[in-house]
């Protein structure tokens, strides 16, 4: 890695590698996940927590409007 | 400011800087100096990602805004857990494996060099400004509410992060935000206990939480669909998310806090964290403001909190006409905390038709107290053309400096010091990686080595730093700065969200598509600046989806190209 940045590779986007047009974004199920059987559970779980505190913030607003 | 105030301000910033200097004292290539070796884990990652964006605006201004606008600022963070779901979905991966030092370097493989030196070049001009905005903001704050040389400040704070987020690059910048974080919000956790501290004795949590409620500062959620509200729960889904996609997947001050992940692992969790914590902490630091506004009903609050203003209009030809301003707002004062007791003593006796009358009367007073502030900024404007007439980021302080005890002033500064120093380090560091990987080394040098590049980054912080301190000096006249900062942000963002959705989404866009694309997304996002009164979080999603639908039109009409990419697939 470090070599090839010594020689400049890398400072182009075209040399970088793999090209971009197959990189179209899917989940990647290969990475590990920490503590959940996969990285649905962990996104969801994100978004399960989004929901609620804006349950939470509803709730407040109006027990104390 | 009392000595141990001193003691506990000078030792904490002497403490951050040596401990920059300190963790990034090895030398290194390129790869060890713009990205820590990519080598961090994910609670590094995520608390630094929160400290990139929590900036000293943050602490100031925001416990201001929720002091004269109540707490529905918070929504303006609501689409951000989704965003930070979809990139780590979409963009982690990709960024990872093309081993890339910046952005824009991606949109090089798929829409050629025009396009990554436009994007990178938006990028300069915004987060150069920006960061001198965030290095103005407590300095300004500070010197109007204790006194102290705003220029020295500007100065004094901008060189001390210089010094060690250019001698240490990004991995002094990653590990002391961890500490400033910490500590910053170690400092509002204080301030919070004291202002509920400070409550009259016989008032309970739950009763401040029912005054506060009832005039109208604990609103956090408002489902009341209207464009031209700046913070409402669809501007805050909807366009906070176009908002946070773009900001922490295009903007590199944020991209190279992920970057720095030993895996793609590490930097998605990094971002998920940042994900959840995110919302919680900013109506914690909103809450603050809200107990601060509910701690002036029981203790006169100034009629204006901008002191330096203040002393400008006492002394003017207006003079008269505002302390005729300030004698109604004492009354008005008086008035309003025979009301909040009244409201009190009929909740705690259960009695509906006194508590509804006692809110009434309340949300009346509070109304002409309004206007009573809004005729002395008025006045100040009259005294001074163009002044700041807005006092948002001076009501925080002036409660810390006139109620906090001795220690804890020196605390919330250095905490306020601290988040500026975080925001600005992580600023500096990524114009220098965006000046030296996508113009210098793509556009001049092609062929620098590691050690010339390392050495033009340091360089280039400390540009980046003097021109920070330059802009510092000018950036007055901005009103809230936190919106400052926002607003200046949604000018670009949409745009250049357009153009990594179409890289990331798009298999046939050219990059002179994406290009005019973005030309005429950016038109659009101007237009509704400067002639639509249009709510500013929606020019994210105006520039994001105009850019798009323009790109994919303008690729109808122009001969078909091949990218980089498809044409390096020919080849091999």
């Amino acid at each position: 890695m470090s070599d090839a940045r010594e020689s400049g590779v890398g400072s182009r986007g075209s040399e970088l590698g793999s090209p971009t047009t197959s990189e179209a974004p899917t989940p990647d199920t290969r990475q590990p996940t920490p503590g959940a059987p996969n990285w649905r559970l962990i996104y969801s779980a994100v978004i399960i927590e989004l929901t609620i505190l804006i349950v939470i913030f509803y709730a407040f607003t109006k027990a104390f409007a | 400011m009392r000595p141990i105030d001193w003691i506990v301000l000078i030792g904490t910033l002497v403490a951050i800087v040596a401990y920059g200097t300190w963790k990034g004292r090895h030398k290194k290539d390129l790869d060890g100096y713009l990205l820590a070796g990519r080598q961090l884990k994910w609670p590094t990652i995520a608390l630094s990602i929160m400290a990139t964006q929590a900036s000293a605006i943050t602490f100031l201004s925001t416990p201001g805004q929720a002091y004269t606008d109540g707490m529905r600022f918070v929504q303006f963070y609501l689409g951000l857990p989704i965003a930070m779901v979809i990139l780590s979905i979409t963009a982690v991966p990709i960024y990872h494996r093309l081993k890339i030092f910046t952005a824009y370097e991606y949109l090089e493989t798929r829409f050629g060099v025009g396009t990554r030196t436009l994007t990178s070049l938006l990028f300069l001009i915004q987060r150069g400004l920006s960061t001198g905005i965030t290095l103005y903001a407590p300095a300004l704050i500070v010197s109007v509410i204790l006194g102290w040389n705003i220029h020295v400040t500007n100065v004094v704070v901008g060189l001390l992060v210089v010094i060690y987020t250019a001698s240490g690059g990004t991995k002094a910048v990653s590990r002391t935000q961890v500490h400033q974080l910490l500590i910053a919000l170690g400092g509002m956790a204080v301030a919070l206990i004291i202002a509920i501290h400070s409550l009259p004795q016989d008032v309970t949590l739950v009763e401040a939480f029912r005054v506060a409620g009832r005039m109208g500062r604990l609103n956090a959620i408002d489902f009341h669909f209207d464009p031209k509200t700046q913070y409402n729960f669809w501007s805050g889904l909807i366009g906070g998310a176009f908002l946070a996609l773009s900001y922490f997947g295009t903007d590199q001050s944020q991209v190279q806090r992920y970057l720095t992940g030993s895996s793609i692992t590490e930097s998605r969790l990094g971002l998920l964290i940042n994900g959840m914590v995110k919302v919680p902490m900013q109506f914690f630091i909103l809450f603050v403001g809200a107990m601060v506004f509910v701690f002036y009903q029981f203790v006169a609050p100034p009629l204006f909190f901008n002191t330096v203003q203040r002393a400008k209009v006492s002394t003017s030809q207006y003079a008269a006409e505002y302390e005729k301003l300030e004698a109604q707002h004492q009354t008005q004062f008086t008035e309003k905390r025979a009301d909040v007791q009244r409201l009190l003593t009929a909740m705690r006796a259960h009695d509906d038709a006194a508590t509804a009358s006692a809110t009434t009367a309340l949300r009346d007073v509070q109304q002409r107290e309004t206007a009573t502030r809004t005729a002395a900024a008025s006045l100040i404007n009259r005294t001074q053309p163009g002044a700041d007439n807005s006092d948002t980021n001076y009501i925080f302080l002036t409660f810390v400096i006139d109620y906090l005890p001795a220690g804890v002033v020196g605390l919330v500064l250095a905490a306020i010091f601290c988040a500026a120093m975080s925001a600005t380090s992580s600023g500096l560091n990524s114009l220098a990686s965006t000046t030296v990987v996508d113009i210098f080394r793509r556009l001049g040098k092609p062929h620098a080595t590691d050690a010339e590049c390392v050495r033009l980054s340091k360089l280039s912080t400390i540009a980046w730093g003097l021109f920070a301190i330059a802009f510092a000096e000018f950036a007055n006249r901005l009103g809230s700065l936190i919106e400052a900062v926002n607003k200046l942000g949604s000018l670009f963002y949409g745009t250049i969200l357009a153009i990594f959705l179409l890289a990331f989404y798009t298999k046939r866009v050219s990059g002179t598509a994406a290009f005019l694309g973005a030309l005429i997304g950016e038109a659009a996002v101007v237009w509704c600046a400067l002639a639509t009164d249009l709510a500013w979080l929606w020019w994210n999603v105006i520039g994001c989806v105009v850019g798009v639908l323009a790109a994919l039109i303008v690729q109808r009409f122009v001969p078909e190209q091949r990218t980089n990419a498809e044409t390096a697939q020919l080849s091999s």
